[in-house]
C-alpha cells in the first residue's frame, strides 16, 4: 500500500516535470523567436504621421504630433487631418496639438483611443457617416 | 472575483487549506465562510437573498422529511417550487415582463427601474439547485441534510456557484459526512482542468470575442454569407470555450479539493443529432430538465403528438432560463422544433443504423442548425438576428437564382481561425476516445498542460471579457 503511494507520488513528479519541461523548452523557443520580433507595428503614413494598428490590430490609425502628450487632440477622418493645421495650433495657446485620424473616422474606435489618451481638449472633426448607423443612438 | 482573476488564485489556496487542514466540521464552516466572501466580492448585499432562499428551502426540506402524510408532502413542495420559481422570476424576469406588458399595453415601464435593475449573479443556478433538492426529497431519492451547514455549502459552494454545473443534492451532500481521501491522481486531474479550463477561457474564448462582437455589432447588411457563417462559427467556439472553460475549472477546484462534480460538457459538436447534442452541452441543465421538467410532463410515454408539445415546453422554458429576453425564447424554441422534427424522422425511419456517408450529412446538418440557433442566442436585437439569417440562408439562394453580389460582403480577419484549433482538438480527442477506443494518456495531458500554461502566458489577451453564462 505504502509503496503504491509513493511510486504514484513519484508518478506525479514525473508528469510535473513533463509539463514543467515542456512550458520551459516553449518560454525558450519563444524567447528566441521573438528577439526578431518587430517592437511595434507601425509604419509611416503615406504622407505625413504614423501609422498604427489598434483596437486588437484591427483598426489602422494614422497619427501625427506627441499624440499621447498633447494638449489638444484632433480626431475624425481624412479630412479633419487635412484641416487641422498643427502649425496654427503649436503656437496658439491651445499647443501641443496632435491629430489621431482614421480612415472613415470610425468614432467607436476614435473615441476609445481619446478617452484612453484623455487630452485636455478634445476636437471631434467628422462626418454624420463616421458616428456610425443612427441606430446606434452616437448621432 | 471570477476563476480568471489573480485574486481568486491567492484565495483558492486559503479555501484548500481550511478543507483539508482544519477539522471537519470546522472546515465545512470555513469553506461555507469563504463561498459566501466569494459572492459577496460581486455584490455583498445578494448574500442575504442565499441565506434567506437556503434557509427556507432548508425549513420546508425538514419538514417534508418529517411529513408522512402525502397531501401535506405535496403541499410543501409546491410551496418550495412556488418560493423559487417565485424569487427568480422576480429578479430575472421583472424586466421583461414591464418592457412586453408595456408594449403590449401602451405604456411605458420607468425606464430607470428598468436600468437600474441587477439580476443575482448565479440565481438561475442556486434556484435550480434548491428546486432539485425539495424535489428530490418529496420523491425520497435523497436523504435530508444533516445540518443547515451542509445544506447551505451545497447551495453556496464556491466553485459552482455562479455558473454550474448544476449540482444535485444526491450526488453533493454524502461527500461532506467525511473528508475523501485527496489521490494524487484526482490532484494531477483536477491540476489538469483548472488549466485547460483557463486556457480555453483567456485564450480562446477571449481571443475570439473581439472578432465576434465586431461582426454582430457590424452586421447591418454589411456581412458576406462566407462572414455571417464564419462569425456563427466563431461564436459557437467562443461560447463552449467560455462556458466549458468555466465549467472545466469548477470541476478542477472540487478536484483539488476533493469533491466530484457531475461533467458538463462531452464534445458537443461531435453531435450527429439534435438530441445527441443536448446529452452533450450544458449536460447538468439537460439532464435537470429531463428528470424534473420533460419527465413529469409526461415525457415520450403519452403519444407522439404530446412528446413533441413536451419537448416545446421544455426547450422554450430552458431558453428562457437563459436569459430574460425573447431571443432566448426563440433560440429555445427553435431547438425544441428541431427535436420534434428528428423524433418525426427518428420514428419513420426506424432502429436502423445509419451509415457512414448519413452519419457525416447528419454531423454536418447538426452542427450548421447549432450555429444557426446561436445567432438568435449572440445577437443584441431581432433585427440583427434577421441580418444573419438573411446573409447566411437567403443570399446562397439568391445567388443560385442568378442575384449578381448577392455573396459579397465583408467577414472577420481568417487569422481568428487559429483559434478553432484548441476547440477543434478538444472535439478530435473526444472523438478517438469513444470512436476507436483511443485510452486517455497522462504523458500527453502533462504535454498539453505544459503547453497551454505556455498559450496563457504568452498570449493572454489584455482585455478580459466576463464569462458569458454569468448573466444567466
Amino acid at each position: 500500500m505504502l509503496s503504491s503511494r509513493t511510486s504514484d507520488r513519484r508518478h506525479s513528479l514525473r508528469l510535473a516535470a513533463v509539463t514543467a519541461i515542456t512550458f520551459a523548452a516553449l518560454q525558450l523557443g519563444w524567447s528566441a523567436l521573438s528577439r526578431d520580433f518587430p517592437g511595434h507595428k507601425d509604419r509611416p503614413s503615406q504622407l505625413r504621421g504614423l501609422t498604427r494598428w489598434i483596437a486588437e490590430d484591427v483598426v489602422p490609425l494614422t497619427e501625427e504630433g506627441p499624440v499621447e502628450t498633447a494638449r489638444t487632440l484632433a480626431i475624425g477622418d481624412s479630412r479633419t487631418w487635412s484641416a487641422v493645421d498643427r502649425f496654427v495650433l503649436d503656437r496658439s495657446e491651445l499647443g501641443p496639438s496632435a491629430v489621431l485620424w482614421g480612415s472613415g473616422g470610425d468614432l467607436r474606435v476614435l473615441l476609445r483611443e481619446a478617452i484612453r489618451i484623455a487630452p485636455e481638449i478634445l476636437v471631434v472633426g467628422n462626418s454624420l457617416f463616421g458616428a456610425g448607423p443612427m441606430e446606434c443612438g452616437l448621432i | 472575483m471570477t476563476f480568471d482573476s489573480v485574486v481568486f488564485w491567492l484565495f483558492m489556496p486559503i479555501a484548500w487549506a481550511a478543507w483539508r487542514m482544519l477539522p471537519f466540521g470546522l472546515a465545512k464552516s470555513a469553506l461555507v465562510i469563504l463561498s459566501l466572501v466569494f459572492y459577496a466580492w460581486w455584490n455583498p448585499a445578494y448574500v442575504l437573498l442565499i441565506l434567506a432562499s437556503a434557509a427556507l428551502d432548508y425549513a420546508i426540506g425538514r419538514a417534508l422529511s418529517r411529513a408522512t402524510a402525502e397531501s401535506v408532502r405535496k403541499r410543501l413542495v409546491v410551496l418550495s417550487i412556488a418560493l423559487n420559481l417565485g424569487l427568480l422570476g422576480f429578479f430575472k424576469y421583472t424586466p421583461l415582463a414591464l418592457a412586453t406588458l408595456g408594449n403590449v399595453g401602451g405604456f411605458a415601464p420607468d425606464q430607470d427601474l428598468l436600468d437600474s435593475w441587477i439580476v443575482p449573479v448565479g440565481i438561475s443556478f442556486f434556484t435550480f439547485q434548491t428546486l432539485s433538492y425539495s424535489i428530490d426529497l418529496y420523491r425520497r431519492r435523497v436523504e435530508p441534510a444533516k445540518s443547515f451547514r451542509d445544506f447551505l455549502l451545497y447551495v453556496a459552494f464556491f466553485p459552482q456557484l455562479v455558473a454550474g454545473p448544476i449540482v444535485r443534492a444526491r450526488s453533493f451532500l454524502p461527500q461532506l459526512e467525511q473528508r475523501s481521501r485527496l489521490s494524487p491522481l484526482r490532484l494531477r486531474y483536477g491540476a489538469y482542468r483548472c488549466i485547460e479550463g483557463l486556457f480555453l477561457k483567456v485564450v480562446v474564448a477571449d481571443g475570439l470575442a473581439p472578432a465576434v462582437q465586431m461582426s454582430f455589432d457590424q452586421a447591418s447588411g454589411v456581412l458576406s454569407t462566407a462572414g455571417a457563417w464564419y462569425a456563427a462559427i466563431l461564436f459557437g467556439a467562443q461560447i463552449f470555450a467560455d462556458f466549458a472553460g468555466y465549467t472545466g475549472i469548477a470541476i478542477g477546484v472540487a478536484c483539488l479539493l476533493g469533491l466530484r462534480f457531475p461533467e458538463n460538457f462531452r464534445a458537443p459538436y461531435l453531435s450527429t443529432s439534435l438530441s445527441e447534442f443536448w446529452t452533450r452541452w450544458h449536460i447538468s441543465l439537460s439532464s435537470w430538465l429531463r428528470d424534473y421538467l420533460y419527465v413529469p410532463l409526461g415525457g415520450n410515454r403519452r403519444g407522439p403528438v404530446r412528446t413533441y408539445v413536451n419537448l416545446m415546453i421544455v426547450m422554450l422554458l430552458g431558453g428562457l432560463w437563459h436569459g430574460a429576453a425573447w431571443n432566448f425564447v426563440i433560440w429555445g424554441g427553435l431547438h425544441g422544433i428541431g427535436l420534434a422534427l428528428m423524433r418525426v424522422v427518428s420514428r419513420r425511419r426506424g432502429e436502423r443504423p445509419l451509415g457512414r456517408a448519413s452519419l457525416a450529412a447528419a454531423w454536418l446538418g447538426v452542427f450548421a442548425f447549432v450555429h444557426v440557433t446561436w445567432v438568435f442566442f449572440r445577437a443584441q436585437d431581432h433585427a440583427t438576428a434577421m441580418t444573419f439569417m438573411e446573409a447566411m440562408l437567403i443570399d446562397p439562394l439568391r445567388a443560385l437564382g442568378g442575384a449578381e453580389g448577392a455573396l459579397d460582403g465583408r467577414m472577420a480577419s481568417s487569422r481568428y481561425a487559429v483559434l478553432l484549433v484548441p476547440v477543434a482538438v478538444i472535439h478530435g480527442a473526444q472523438w478517438a476516445h469513444e470512436r476507436l477506443g483511443a485510452p486517455r494518456s497522462e504523458i500527453m495531458r502533462a504535454v498539453a498542460a505544459g503547453l497551454m500554461l505556455f498559450g496563457i502566458t504568452i498570449f493572454r489577451r489584455a482585455e478580459s471579457f466576463q464569462f458569458i453564462y454569468f448573466q444567466f
